[in-house]
């Protein structure tokens, strides 16, 4: 079924987007409503997921409008928030002083990896998700978040910057399991 | 110190964005540069930190009320239909099914039916000259809409039936004697049971005395 097949990705994107559990819900479940509705303007011109994946932003953003919470922030590769440093990101607790490789198997990670996310930008968000977390090829992340595949480049390495700025206190360059994905890196596709 | 062309190449290598020789140099790039190389151990940790870290909040969330919810802000118009899959055979028993499928029983069937019955004939006139013969075939369930009048009569049914009734769902088949009897429930469940006659009963056929009973 639909509902039961899309209904956790759809709330990921929602939480992703307005990092708060009541209103991803709430956001994921009117997306939904959406594609009832408009399940006819589906043409199948691009992949259901891409189509999908619109009408849940568009839903965020009307929540955030509704919600005058205004958390979203539209990204532009020529501005930033000039107070924006991910750098000097505020940690709750004293995670700085745990040891390297015991922070990731500590639930103190969680926290970190949200405030963090929470300090990116909609756009660099959005993106670091659909690649990491979805596994979307560039290209089909340039259809979904309709850009340009170099923006989508730059934004994923601007996103994934900003993240090791926050995380390096926590990351463990003797990972056992990143060996697993070294030279992982060829292009299926020639 | 690392360039800019080698954090480009490093992010379409861990996201495998990279050909076949692309990938090739840039390993040996980070072959050479340990810089480089601990900086693509970092980003893959982040990415997998991030997978797990979505995979455990999402598991958090209680998604059973989710589609009742989704169906709660649809208008009563709106839902999704769902239907039942077909669990048996489906008997059309208005009028017009019943004509138009021994029409084409018919169009499929009779040059058989005619030289099967030229024979019996035949047999019969050579064997008892005027005798009866006894009937060819028997019923058959499954042709039986088209080779016989079907009669049926509703039992245990409170309400009238509407004059074409919806399509029934056959739930159990037997036969007694020359009957074959079809055990229906409405597929629009109104408690009402139809039970099918599809051959009026027939008086056994006793052979005379001293005749053949073929």
């Amino acid at each position: 079924m639909l509902v039961e097949r899309y209904e956790r990705r759809a709330y990921g994107i929602a939480f992703g987007m307005l990092r708060n559990r009541e209103d991803a819900m709430d956001a994921a479940q009117d997306a939904f409503v959406k594609v009832f509705r408009n399940i006819g303007s589906f043409k199948g011109d691009s992949s259901f997921y891409t189509w999908f994946y619109r009408i849940v932003k568009n839903v965020c953003i009307d929540h955030c409008r509704k919600k005058s919470r205004a958390k979203l922030v539209e990204y532009d590769e020529t501005y930033r928030r000039k107070d924006e440093d991910p750098g000097v990101l505020k940690m709750s607790g004293n995670t700085r002083d745990m040891q390297p490789g015991v922070a990731f198997e500590q639930a103190e990670l969680g926290k970190v990896l949200n405030e963090a996310l929470s300090r990116l930008t909609e756009n660099h968000r959005s993106i670091i998700l659909l690649r990491e977390v979805e596994g979307l090829s560039y290209e089909e992340i340039a259809e979904t978040m309709d850009c340009h595949l170099g923006t989508v480049m730059s934004r994923l390495h601007h996103a994934r910057k900003n993240l090791q700025k926050v995380l390096r206190p926590y990351l463990d360059a003797s990972g056992s399991d990143l060996s697993k994905r070294a030279g992982a890196g060829v292009r299926k596709t020639t | 110190m690392i360039s800019e062309r080698d954090e480009e190449l490093l992010n379409r290598f861990i996201d495998g964005e990279l050909s076949v020789d692309e990938a090739a140099e840039f390993e040996a790039r980070l072959s050479a540069s340990e810089d480089l190389a601990a900086v693509r151990d970092e980003f893959v940790q982040m990415g997998s930190a991030l997978r797990e870290h979505v995979a455990t909040e999402l598991d958090e969330v209680d998604f059973s009320g989710f589609f009742d919810g989704v169906i709660a802000r649809l208008g009563p118009d709106e839902a999704p239909v769902i239907e039942p899959a077909p669990t048996a055979a489906v008997v059309e028993t208005t009028e017009e099914g019943v004509i138009s499928s021994m029409k084409a029983w018919w169009s499929n069937n009779w040059t058989p039916v005619l030289v099967g019955a030229a024979a019996a004939a035949a047999i019969a006139f050579w064997m008892g000259q005027g005798t009866s013969p006894t009937p060819v075939t028997t019923p058959d369930v499954a042709r039986a809409p088209a080779e016989s009048t079907a009669t049926k009569s509703i039992v245990a049914s409170d309400q009238p039936r509407e004059a074409q009734p919806a399509n029934v769902v056959v739930d159990a088949i037997r036969n007694e004697g020359n009957k074959a009897i079809l055990v229906s429930q409405p597929v629009e469940d109104d408690g009402a049971m139809v039970i099918w006659l599809l051959d009026e009963e027939e008086e056994d056929e006793q052979p005379v005395d001293g005749e053949d009973p073929i």
